[in-house]
């Protein structure tokens, strides 16, 4: 039986998580709905710009190409951040296709072996949502992620924060994963796995 | 010259697709809508040889839109275009009778390919996206629309757990719906209760990864 204290203390914890996962929800849309198609219309817009110089010079070649490129790239950011910030990104492209998004968002390396573990969607979700946090808790430090039948496994360079591993570990068990921490002088990695104790 | 409906609840995009298109010499523009009514009125208005339909919308989605309007206008030929550049997306656009899937861009080729192969009868797909559904196709594992989780669901039921997952509340599925509060009220429940979940989180979860709505879009994200 949990004590009033501790009851209150998961309370607040899941009133903080839900407040997280709309605030990331409302960012991915705001990205989705109204940067990336201001920025498409912007790039077509530079387009039909050319179109009104009839013999452009070499200068305004240059520069339209630049604004171009510039526009291009600025959309493909904006659908890569849209994707990793959505808290339904496991929902919708599964365990492997998520890992893949992040991996990309993060500047992270991505190793697939096999099938990903067999989970029911919510556990899908929260070994996403563990990955996703990790990624973020290491920083600019590089980062490798191993994903196989067995485990979701991550060497991260700027993993070493004992509150983050701490507050990991209690949301792996509050979503039924069993989460492993090892650290070394070079790195930390961590392992999530079916399979915990809620 | 083809004829093209332009579908897409940004002003600013429709200007400039407008703009692109006619510019190309190739394609004349006889309509613009901005919502899945307007655009299936409007084809079965014009008839155009092409529909350009963004996949997020509000209301009635890209994938219901095109379903509708092709039921109106059966000879137009639908290309999707869609800052989504997932399987689901993808698998969906193409079964609901779609004939291109482009993704959003700054630069036009890809969309001006897109409408002339479609145009004289081919199909086509972004190189981006095209990969991906080739792996689906592949491995068959993409999720399918009548999928057994939803299928003890109504028509009536479906619409609203859309409407739910795309964070409507019940006054708000009332008025897009035409239904009284209370009618909203027992929907939610009886979707609660056939589903096994008792929470919109719940439901949300299930309604994306049945396909039934796609994250973060507006009007269908969640």
């Amino acid at each position: 039986m949990m004590a009033p204290a501790s009851r209150r203390g998961a309370s607040e914890a899941e009133g903080l998580r839900r407040l997280r996962v709309a605030e990331r929800r409302r960012l991915s849309r705001l990205l989705h709905d109204e940067a990336g198609p201001a920025l498409c219309a912007a790039g077509l817009a530079a387009e039909m710009l050319r179109g009104t110089i009839p013999e452009p010079t070499r200068e305004q070649q240059e520069l339209l190409g630049r604004l171009e490129r510039a526009l291009d790239a600025a959309v493909e950011t904006v659908r890569l951040l849209s994707q990793e910030a959505s808290p339904d990104l496991a929902a919708r492209r599964g365990v492997a296709g998520a890992l893949e998004t992040l991996a990309r968002a993060f500047g992270a390396g991505l190793r697939i072996e096999g099938a990903p573990p067999d989970l029911p969607a919510e556990g899908a979700a929260a070994l996403c949502e563990l990955v996703r946090d990790a990624l973020l808790a290491a920083g600019g430090g590089e980062a490798e992620i191993t994903l196989s039948a067995g485990c979701a496994r991550m060497r991260a360079a700027g993993l070493a924060d004992a509150g983050v591993l701490a507050a990991l570990e209690a949301a792996a068990r509050a979503a039924g994963l069993r989460f492993l921490s090892q650290a070394s002088p070079e790195a930390v990695i961590i392992e999530i796995h079916p399979g915990g104790t809620r | 010259m083809y004829t093209i409906l332009l579908f897409d609840d940004h002003q600013i995009v429709r200007d400039g697709l407008r703009a692109l298109l006619e510019a190309s010499g190739e394609f004349q523009v006889v309509g613009e809508a901005e919502t899945g009514g307007q655009a299936v009125a409007a084809a079965a208005r014009t008839r155009p040889h092409l529909v350009v339909m963004d996949l997020s919308l509000p209301g009635m989605d890209g994938i219901e839109a095109t379903v509708e309007l092709l039921r109106e206008s059966p000879q137009s030929k639908v290309v999707i275009l869609s800052m989504y550049d997932d399987e689901a997306s993808v698998v969906q656009a193409m079964r609901s009778g779609a004939r291109g899937f482009v993704i959003k861009k700054a630069s036009r080729a890809d969309l001006l390919a897109a409408l002339r192969t479609v145009a004289r009868g081919g199909t086509y797909l972004s190189p981006e996206v095209s990969d991906k559904f080739l792996e689906c196709v592949r491995k068959g594992d993409f999720r399918r629309r009548n999928s057994p989780v939803l299928s003890a669901l109504t028509p009536r039921e479906l619409q609203v757990m859309r409407l739910i997952a795309e964070g409507k509340t019940s006054k708000e599925i009332a008025a897009v719906l035409d239904l009284s509060l209370e009618t909203v009220r027992g929907y939610r429940k009886a979707l609660m209760r056939k589903l096994s979940v008792n929470n919109v989180a719940g439901l949300t979860q299930i309604a994306i990864a049945e396909g039934l709505a796609r994250p973060a879009g507006r009007g269908v994200g969640v």
